[in-house]
């Protein structure tokens, strides 16, 4: 064994030491149990991305586990009838909710609920005869209720999925093409706008395909954290606000942020257009105004039409 | 502009989004193959990956890792952007163990001299230095134009400075004769505010020995100058008479002067004259150079000083010494307005010295337009030869 992995096993032994001595005590859990936990946190959240990461490093990563979290969940994979009495007392009201919000209407909810307990009771034995619980990928890194909350969203997709699979049938697939018509019927409006008003013909021309290339093409030159933004908030239809809690930053920050993105996207695509495209600066910036001109009308005649947009401007407002 | 751009580019962005989404959409198959693999499959992020993720609990390389794959994942990122609004805890303080927090006065510093402040505080100090040198700037020139505009009305003092030397010569023939033992004392109470306030010019000396001279004003300007600085008592030559209490003795003082006045006048007057020619026309100048008559005065005072002490020296000089002349003048009334006759100009007995005067010559434009205005002046200019100031609506008008 390495020099490297006999300082991580002590550092990961001093830390799990010190997260029993933060932790509750009442489950009697043994520091034989908590250091592969802590390890495979370690390993899997730090290690992976800095190998190299200092002692300190390595005790603060530790010290931040969820320490009273991990010894009920560790408690509840020895099979301690009364950390499960406390698990479901203290999180059946999260994954309740969790449940309803995931699945979407009552039933499946309760579906979902239901199936969730037994998915980390653990239906099926492992090889040394105990139930394989999904509690077993808790590495106390988050909190027991966000990652009950993850599992539960999960399980609900999961057989949103399959269920979906299962009543696929004919008049399924007739429901959704009814659907898809109803999706392409948001260009529905701008065709027949088209059709109305010639001028808006511009915006099938090749300019405004080659617009669109540049543009995506600089969104993908975007740092992650821009890319993120701009996914969540144009493509996911999130509000700033909310944008900013999955950034784990402040709705100011968020707005900012888009602020700046804005400009380096245009100067981006204004590069684009004329390094590769051959477009002069004039045609860009005319180009430009003329695409978001009939590009903004396309967009409130999609919703007027819709009947929608009274409830989406108001997010966009923010 | 730049609004207008970010709009443009924004409204691109919608486009875009809901062209993809209709695409996404139009597939039957949902997304991708990928999709139809359970979440939490080595595809996807896992559950612990997800909510540490939505509860910003990971280090900073880690999280980046799994920023690239939340961007290209439809359902990963839907997932966390449930978990993390559910979650629903304030941004600024999940982030804070990640965010780089201004906390030390020397990073605040830096962040306050950044340059991103700076861009909008330099532009407003160049203002402000700007706004700044030009008032000094006109200000300067006002100053110059005002003591320009008096030197004409001060060389009559500078007159009569000569003249008050002359009449300090016999101090006790006049003081004795014309006043009381109160009228004394409130001279010398005169002189020693005098002195106390412009204790490094020539006016101590002028000043106590016109006190002494001419005791007559001084009780009158007490008062005044006790609650004023005393240089202001100091009146030049066409300033108003004095009160009628000190007019008797002002007289008196003037009968047994008037010889010895009219004598050395007419020298002064010589002299004066003789001194203005070299000089470029500013008052400054003539100060500093009449000031010398004191032997306290050049000496121990710098040039700007001296500019500046001179012409109330003068000033309160011409003002002691004026108060004889003033006894000769005759006066009229015209247009409900009192006259002086001091020095071959008719001054308004309204007028006061520290007032500022507007010059205006007879048969110009300016002349024209005033009388025009303000009838009255015009018949005052008519009926008065020579210079007359007259102090009409607050403001002060020398015609000549």
């Amino acid at each position: 064994m390495s020099e490297r992995s006999l300082q991580i096993e002590k550092l990961v032994a001093e830390g799990a030491q010190r997260l029993l001595a933060r932790a509750d005590d009442r489950y009697s859990i043994d520091i034989e149990a908590v250091v592969p936990r802590a390890r495979a946190s370690l390993d899997k959240y730090l290690l992976r991305d800095a190998q190299d990461a200092s002692a300190k490093a390595i005790a603060d990563f530790l010290d931040q586990l969820q320490a009273g979290d991990l010894c009920l969940v560790l408690a509840c994979e020895r099979g301690d009838p009364s950390a499960w009495s406390d698990l479901v007392e203290r999180y059946s009201t999260t994954v309740r909710s969790a449940a309803r919000s995931a699945a979407g209407n009552e039933d499946a909810a309760e579906d979902v609920a239901q199936s969730i307990w037994a998915e980390l009771h653990g239906l099926r034995l492992r090889e040394d005869g105990r139930p394989a619980s999904k509690l077993a990928y808790y590495s106390g890194r988050g909190s027991l209720a966000g990652w009950l909350r993850a599992v539960v969203t999960q399980l609900a997709v999961d057989q949103h999925r399959k269920q979906s699979r299962l009543v696929q049938t004919e008049e399924d697939a007739d429901f959704d093409r009814l659907a898809r018509d109803g999706v392409n019927g948001k260009e529905a409006p701008a065709t027949a706008r088209t059709t109305l008003n010639p001028e808006n013909a511009l915006s099938d021309k090749q300019e405004r395909v080659e617009m669109e290339k540049a543009l995506a093409r600089s969104i993908k030159e975007l740092a992650d954290e821009d890319r993120l933004l701009v996914k969540l908030y144009y493509f996911d239809d999130l509000r700033l606000r909310e944008a900013g809690v999955v950034l784990g930053v402040h709705e100011a920050t968020a707005s900012r942020r888009l602020a700046r993105i804005h400009v380096e996207l245009r100067r981006s695509v204004e590069n684009i257009l004329i390094k590769d495209c051959g477009w002069t600066k004039t045609e860009t910036e005319k180009s430009f105004a003329e695409l978001a001109l009939h590009l903004e009308s396309d967009i409130e005649l999609l919703l007027a039409a819709e009947g929608v947009a009274r409830d989406k401007s108001p997010r966009r407002a923010d | 502009m730049k609004q207008a751009e970010n709009n443009e580019i924004e409204i691109l962005l919608r486009g875009l989004a809901q062209r993809e989404q209709a695409a996404a959409n139009a597939q039957s198959v949902p997304q991708s193959a990928k999709a139809d693999l359970p979440v939490g499959t080595s595809t996807h992020l896992d559950a612990d990956e997800l909510s540490a993720y939505a509860e910003n609990a990971l280090p900073l390389a880690t999280r980046a890792r799994y920023t690239a794959h939340l961007v290209d994942c439809d359902d990963c990122r839907k997932i966390v952007s449930q978990l993390s609004i559910a979650t629903g805890r304030p941004a600024e303080a999940r982030s804070a163990g990640h965010e780089t927090v201004v906390s030390t006065w020397s990073e605040k510093l830096a962040a306050l001299l950044s340059p991103r402040t700076l861009r909008y505080a330099m532009p407003a100090l160049v203002l402000f230095a700007v706004i700044a040198v030009g008032f000094f700037v006109l200000r300067q020139q006002k100053e110059a134009s005002l003591v320009a505009q008096r030197s004409a009305e001060n060389s009559h003092v500078a007159e009569t400075q000569a003249e008050s030397k002359q009449l300090a010569t016999s101090p006790a023939q006049s003081g004795t004769k014309t006043s009381g033992n109160e009228e004394q004392a409130g001279s010398q109470k005169h002189a020693k505010a005098t002195s106390e306030t412009d204790s490094k010019t020539s006016e101590r000396a002028a000043g106590s020995a016109g006190a002494a001279a001419s005791p007559t004003a001084a009780p009158a300007k007490d008062k005044e100058s006790s609650k004023n600085e005393p240089v202001a008592t100091a009146r030049p030559s066409y300033a108003p008479e004095p009160s009628p209490s000190a007019k008797p003795t002002t007289e008196t003082a003037r009968a047994e002067t008037a010889k010895v006045a009219d004598e050395s006048r007419e020298k002064e007057k010589a002299a004066a004259r003789k001194k203005e020619a070299d000089k470029t026309g500013a008052f400054a100048v003539t100060a500093s150079k009449d000031a010398p008559a004191s032997p306290q005065t050049g000496s121990t005072q710098p040039s700007a000083r001296k500019a500046k002490a001179a012409p109330s020296n003068a000033r309160l000089m011409g003002g002691v010494a004026g108060g004889r002349a003033d006894d000769q003048a005759e006066i009229r009334t015209i247009a409900g307005r009192r006259f002086r006759r001091q020095n071959g100009a008719w001054v308004d007995t309204a007028y006061d010295s520290s007032q500022s005067t507007t010059n205006v010559a007879r048969g110009s434009d300016q002349y024209r337009a005033l009388i025009a205005d303000e009838p009255d002046i015009r018949t005052i200019a008519e009926q008065l030869s020579g210079q007359v100031i007259v102090v009409w609506k607050g403001r002060a008008y020398r015609i000549h």
